[in-house]
């Protein structure tokens, strides 16, 4: 029944113990283990690194939901109620992006260029559903961002409290202001910009462990973020921008995520490319 | 004021909130309003711009939901609450807009017995069971679901014809009764043509044009595209003539199909001697002297038959189609056609009748055309990634649409196949139709338009050909739609055929083939 | 033709089954529609698919109407209070009577198991709950279902040898019913608690309360169960979390012969207060008036009708009345409703008791829409939703009661005779309100709420018999 797991459930023993139910949506199941979240969602969803994703359509999903109380993750498999599959038998997903530059390289300047140029093109396209409040305070705060990394000489305090000021800020459930500071840190991996996340990183992880900071999911996606571990559009973004292959359709999944979570991950994403200057002539 | 929920520990799919949050500060009388997992950032937020009361906001941890409503009055409070709540409990769309909804037709029509008309469109397989419970209540029916078996076919017609009931399909997408566009059609106005087909896009194509040639539908009904097959025997098409000849608002019929089986062929004759209304016939691919001897009126082509149609509808003597108000003079055009030395024609279509139509007026022309619905097994294309020298593919097929949405709905894969003819270097001329009404997609032209730009960023030579099948009330509107597609350079003609015949004016200019 | 020519004439009405999508355009066109949410019969499943075809059958129609007949003409009367040693088939000290299927001791639920250790404390055999284990674990203890002792009991539903009962008999048909008193609420062993308290309660009922109970229904004479139950629709009650108006109808009817034959001021007065200080005295005759009721049901060849309805709390049994005494089981579904304050759904105890009998006999989760009351307590939504689920249930029973009426909903009567083709070909599925029990044994009840019968149990069924066919 199991389709695929990521692969960090099963190389990262701290990931391994047993996760309680938490919560049900339509297509996704929450289960916690102390501060971790895991899910578990039918097959019409995207790679999460969350997530079990299992081998049943989103009806026979409804059917399912009532019997699953826990999910055991160990180093030979996974166990969902009578069901215990090893790693063998299912496909293992590589969420690792940190691991993915290292071994398949950066991103060059002219696919800094393009990226930039066909993400603001996107997101022009998806604008993000969001009241009216809501855009004002995160567009100051994404601004406040801005301001403080192209500062020419950088504050740390400065960028430090941008930072804090951003997380868990904004609707959806995972807040726009996560979903930024998720894509900067997935642009600023692709272009390998190793002195900036030295700083950025510590700081988001000082964010995510202030209690009620931001919500349990948000936390748990933003953790793997500190760790180079994204979702899989964002490796399969990656990939095609190293093979110089159209990126449309990679944006068009990212962009079309959630509440607005999709188009804050481009946000993030273009402002880790713009740090480094964008030559914007011909 | 100010009113607040606190949804503890609830998570919602993004949909959901999203459709809320949207939806909330349209409501007139809604001064602001947010709606946000309670992290402490957001709970500042909320409270500083007044959507939060202190005491509440101590409630609500990072894993609750709050919603906050800042709102001219109680009642404003009230309805967004009654938006939000409907936002959160009801997943069905058809509750939202306000019909109700049922979990079996047994309980619907319990609740509504003054239901008169069943559209049924679940997986074929179940088909007979589900419909015949609307015909033995009484209900006529629209059956659109394809894959049902044939002996389920003549069963459910043959208890349908017994009890006096339209039973048309399956394979029906097409339908106007009483007005009402059934399915996918087009707004039309209203007269005195009486239409039944076998084809869903040919009915549309026909009842477009009789429209722009300022006649009107009296009922336009279909029959399902396996009728006039040796097996059904032309049984609903047998029935809808009967019927259209009873009704007093229709003065012509008009019958589309492609060719029946020479028997059906006879019977159908048989019945139109008995009918005091004149008659019009557009069997595709037919030889038109199938009706030599009898009072029928026999086209090749959808316009010419809503051509014929108009004229009898008016009394004048049907002439050559070249005297249609329609018909475009092309030498104006002729002057913008890109030169080029690529071949070949790509025909690329989201309605199945206008392809098969396309089709026959190319086929002989170009010595052959590839397709996935050809004329000839000889030029059955079996790749379908891949077009081979001149190809018409019918996207609304069962390899295109299996698992998918109709391209009618979703032209998001004819677009893309668009952009993929432009990167073949063989493409001359890219023809298309774009089919609006009612079922389609909201803005078809928008899609084609997008995929030219790109198409044309990398290829300047080849001719892009379309027809608009709508009229100017479609919900998308006509005018719109052609002038989109003419600003993005694409030659727009007023019908399919007009298209096609255009195709082989470029392919002349060109000297592909000869003048 | 005269039909197709009105249909042009007439105003449009349009039943749109399937795509949503053509609803909407519909209703953008200002057209009447319904639109009928359409699944396929059986969940798609075809082998069932051809199970129901089979089963599409004149026969069963026959044999389903004569069970439907059977329940409307049933009459459960309340004729005495007896000793489960006196009557119950094959009764011995050692034999313990529970909810639902049986099943291995190593299977049962905490609240089961705590409930019987419990029940042999009570009944003497041991002096200590480890004592009793060990009884149970070297076989010395033996367990049945209720439903074969004729018998039905709430929750954990114990009964053993000295236990009081009260007894029904059906006056149409001559079948027997019995079921235990209602302890009341608290820590009480339906809910698996086993404390002193809860054995020296158990021993009251017993030594005081039965014999009053006894000579009170010698003076008053059998008392018509299904009238109090059709006045309790009335009252606001479903007769399973809510039997507020039919306890105290119940109260009435017994009040002036308990006086007349208890003259100790002082044990009158704990009587009084025990029946007056439990809302749910009631639950206990409900369930005993289905069981006389549905009984009479039972071994119609081909009938479809479920028969009982019952959990032990590991597993959802039902019977259906063409099988006999056959359960068909499947795991319990989790309860899901509002907790008691301090408790959470971690705490809850899958679905446990007899107490289903209610539903299988028309009440309970099938009458919700007679109350509102009990809405919020459940944790449904509204009362239109309540409303919503009494008219779904109507979709999986052969008619309607004219006996019992929902006067919320027009004097409709309530979904009657749970035709097991019907839950399987709509995928719909009987509504139960119930009680939660603490999964742990001897803390009690920690919440109410809405559960529903698992699919599998009507599924197999419905293609054991269609192999019969």
């Amino acid at each position: 029944m199991i389709l695929s797991v990521p692969k960090h459930f099963f190389s990262s023993s701290t990931m391994h113990g047993t996760y309680k139910r938490h919560s049900a949506f339509d297509h996704t199941l929450n289960f916690i283990r102390d501060d971790a979240l895991i899910s578990v969602h039918d097959k019409d969803r995207t790679l999460s690194p969350l997530g079990i994703r299992l081998n049943v359509t989103s009806q026979e999903f409804q059917n399912l939901k009532q019997s699953l109380k826990s999910v055991t993750i160990d180093g030979e498999g996974v166990s969902m109620g009578k069901e215990k599959v090893s790693y063998q038998s299912v496909i293992l997903i590589d969420h690792d992006l940190k691991k993915q530059v290292k071994t398949k390289g950066a991103i060059t300047d002219a696919m800094r260029y393009s990226l930039y140029h066909e993400t603001k093109k996107k997101m022009a396209a998806y604008e993000a559903k969001m009241d009216t409040l809501s855009r004002k305070a995160v567009d100051a705060r994404l601004l406040a961002l801005k301001e403080a990394l192209s500062a020419s000489a950088l504050e740390e305090k400065v960028l430090d409290d941008t930072i804090q000021a951003l997380i868990g800020l904004g609707p959806g459930l995972t807040p726009s202001g996560d979903d930024i500071l998720a894509g900067l840190v997935a642009g600023l991996l692709m272009q390998e910009d190793h002195s900036l996340l030295q700083l950025i990183v510590p700081m988001i992880q000082k964010g995510i462990n202030t209690p009620n900071q931001t919500s349990m999911v948000s936390r748990q996606f933003l953790f793997y973020a500190t760790q180079g571990i994204f979702i899989g559009e964002i490796l399969m973004l990656h990939h095609r921008l190293l093979l110089s292959r159209s990126i449309d359709q990679s944006l068009d999944k990212i962009a079309s995520m959630g509440h607005s979570s999709g188009v804050d991950y481009l946000k993030g994403l273009t402002l880790a490319i713009s740090i480094g200057g964008i030559n914007h002539g011909s | 004021m100010v009113h607040n929920v606190i949804k503890k520990n609830k998570y919602f799919d993004s949909v959901t909130l999203m459709l809320f949050s949207s939806k909330i500060e349209d409501i007139k009388g809604v001064n602001q309003a947010a709606v946000m997992m309670g992290t402490n950032h957001n709970k500042v937020l909320m409270q500083d711009s007044g959507l939060l009361n202190k005491e509440q906001a101590a409630d609500a941890s990072a894993n609750d939901l709050i919603i906050g409503i800042d709102a001219e009055s109680q009642e404003v409070v009230d309805e967004a609450l009654k938006l939000l709540e409907e936002q959160f409990s009801n997943k069905s769309s058809g509750k939202e807009a306000g019909a109700k909804t049922y979990k079996t037709f047994d309980q619907a029509i319990k609740e509504t017995p003054e239901a008169n008309l069943s559209v049924v469109s679940i997986p074929g397989r179940f088909a007979k069971s589900e419909v015949m419970k609307s015909l033995k209540k009484g209900l006529h029916v629209m059956l659109y679901s394809d894959n049902v078996p044939l002996e389920d076919e003549i069963a459910l017609k043959d208890y349908a014809l017994e009890n006096d009931l339209l039973m048309m399909g399956p394979d029906c997408g097409t339908a106007i009764i009483n007005g009402v566009a059934l399915g996918f059609a087009n707004v039309v106005s209203r007269g005195s043509i009486g239409l039944t087909a076998a084809s869903g896009t040919g009915l549309q194509e026909v009842s477009v044009i009789v429209d722009k040639l300022g006649g009107g539908i009296s009922q336009a009904l279909g029959t399902g595209g396996r009728d006039l097959s040796a097996e059904i025997e032309g049984r609903m098409m047998l029935f809808t003539l009967e019927a259209l000849a009873n009704d007093g608002a229709t003065e012509v019929i008009g019958l589309i199909s492609k060719p029946p089986s020479e028997e059906v062929m006879k019977k159908i004759v048989d019945k139109a001697k008995n009918i005091d209304k004149p008659i019009v016939a557009c069997f595709l691919g037919g030889d038109p002297d199938l009706f030599k001897g009898t009072d029928i009126i026999g086209t090749t082509t959808l316009e010419e038959a809503a051509y014929a149609l108009v004229k009898t509808s008016k009394g004048e003597k049907v002439d050559a189609i070249s005297n249609s108000p329609l018909h475009e003079e092309t030498s104006g055009l002729h002057d913008k056609i890109p030169a080029s030395n690529a071949p070949y024609v790509r025909g690329l279509y989201t309605g199945g009748t206008l392809a098969y139509e396309a089709l026959l007026l190319l086929h002989e022309k170009l010595e052959g055309v590839y397709s996935n619905i050809a004329l000839d097994k000889k030029f059955d294309l079996k790749d379908l990634t891949t077009s081979r020298e001149n190809t018409i593919l019918d996207m609304g097929e069962d390899y295109f649409t299996e698992g998918k949405p109709h391209p009618m709905i979703d032209p998001k894969q004819r677009a893309e196949r668009i952009v993929q003819e432009a990167n073949d270097e063989e493409t001359g001329v890219v023809l298309l139709d774009c089919v609006l009404g009612h079922g389609s997609h909201e803005d078809p032209a928008a899609s084609i338009v997008k995929a030219v730009k790109e198409a044309k960023s990398k290829r300047s030579d080849i001719a892009f050909v379309a027809s608009v099948t709508g009229t100017k009330n479609d919900p998308q509107d006509l005018e719109k739609s052609q002038q989109a597609l003419k600003d993005a350079g694409v030659f727009v003609l007023p019908t399919n055929r007009q298209a096609v015949l255009f195709v082989l004016e470029v392919l002349k200019k060109r000297g592909v083939i000869n003048g | 033709m005269a039909k197709v020519n009105k249909l042009f004439s007439d105003k449009l009405y349009v039943a749109n089954i399937g795509i949503e999508n053509f609803t909407l355009t519909l209703q953008e066109q200002n057209v009447n529609t319904v639109h009928v949410d359409w699944s396929p019969p059986a969940g798609g499943d075809e082998n069932l698919a051809k199970v129901l075809d089979i089963l599409s059958d004149e026969r069963v129609e026959k044999a389903n109407k004569e069970a439907f007949d059977r329940i409307n003409d049933s009459e459960p009367m309340l004729v005495d209070v007896v000793m489960a040693k006196d009557v119950l088939p094959g009764m011995k000290k050692n034999t313990i009577g529970h909810a639902g299927p049986t099943l291995p001791w190593k299977d049962m639920c905490g609240p089961l198991q705590g409930a019987i250790l419990g029940a042999i404390v009570y009944e003497g055999l041991a002096d200590s709950l480890e004592e009793a284990e060990k009884l149970v674990l070297n076989d010395e203890i033996e367990f049945v279902s209720n439903h074969d002792l004729d018998a039905v009991g709430p929750m954990t539903g114990m009964i053993t040898y000295s236990m009081p009962l009260w007894k029904v008999e059906n006056k149409t048909f001559g079948n027997i019913a019995y079921t235990t008193f209602n302890e009341g609420l608290g820590k009480v062993m339906r809910f698996g608690a086993n404390g002193p308290d809860v054995i020296e309660k158990l021993k009251w009922l017993e030594k005081e309360f039965a014999p009053v109970m006894k000579s009170t229904l010698k003076s008053s004479g059998p008392i018509a169960l299904k009238v109090i139950m059709a006045k309790a629709l009335a009252m606001g009650d479903e007769m399973h979390q809510r039997n507020n108006g039919a306890t105290s109808m119940m109260v009435r009817e017994l009040m002036p012969h308990i006086v007349k034959t208890q003259q100790d001021n002082k044990e009158l007065h704990a009587i009084t207060e025990f029946l007056t200080g439990n809302d749910q005295f009631f639950l206990n005759l409900a369930m005993v008036a289905g069981k006389a009721v549905m009984d009479a049901v039972k071994g119609i060849e081909y009938s479809t009708v479920v028969t009982a309805m019952s959990r032990n709390g590991t597993n959802f049994g039902i019977r259906i009345s063409g099988m006999g005494d056959t359960w068909f089981e499947a795991p319990v579904n989790q309860p899901e409703g509002l907790y008691f304050p301090g408790f959470t759904a971690e705490d809850a105890n899958p679905d446990i008791g007899d107490s289903t009998i209610v539903e299988t006999v028309g009440v309970g989760g099938f009458a919700m829409g007679s109350a509102p009351a009990v809405v919020r307590f459940v944790g449904a939504s509204s009362v239109d939703e309540a409303v919503q689920y009494s008219k779904d249930m109507q979709l999986i029973t052969v008619g309607l009661s004219p006996t019992l009426v929902i006067p919320t909903m027009n004097f409709v009567g309530t979904a009657t005779g749970i035709d097991a083709r019907k839950v399987v070909e709509t995928g719909i599925l009987p509504v139960i309100n119930t009680g939660m029990a603490h999964k742990k044994p001897g803390i009690g009840q920690v919440g109410a709420g809405i559960v529903k019968a698992p699919s599998q149990c009507f599924e197999k069924a419905v293609k054991a018999l269609g192999e019969k066919m």
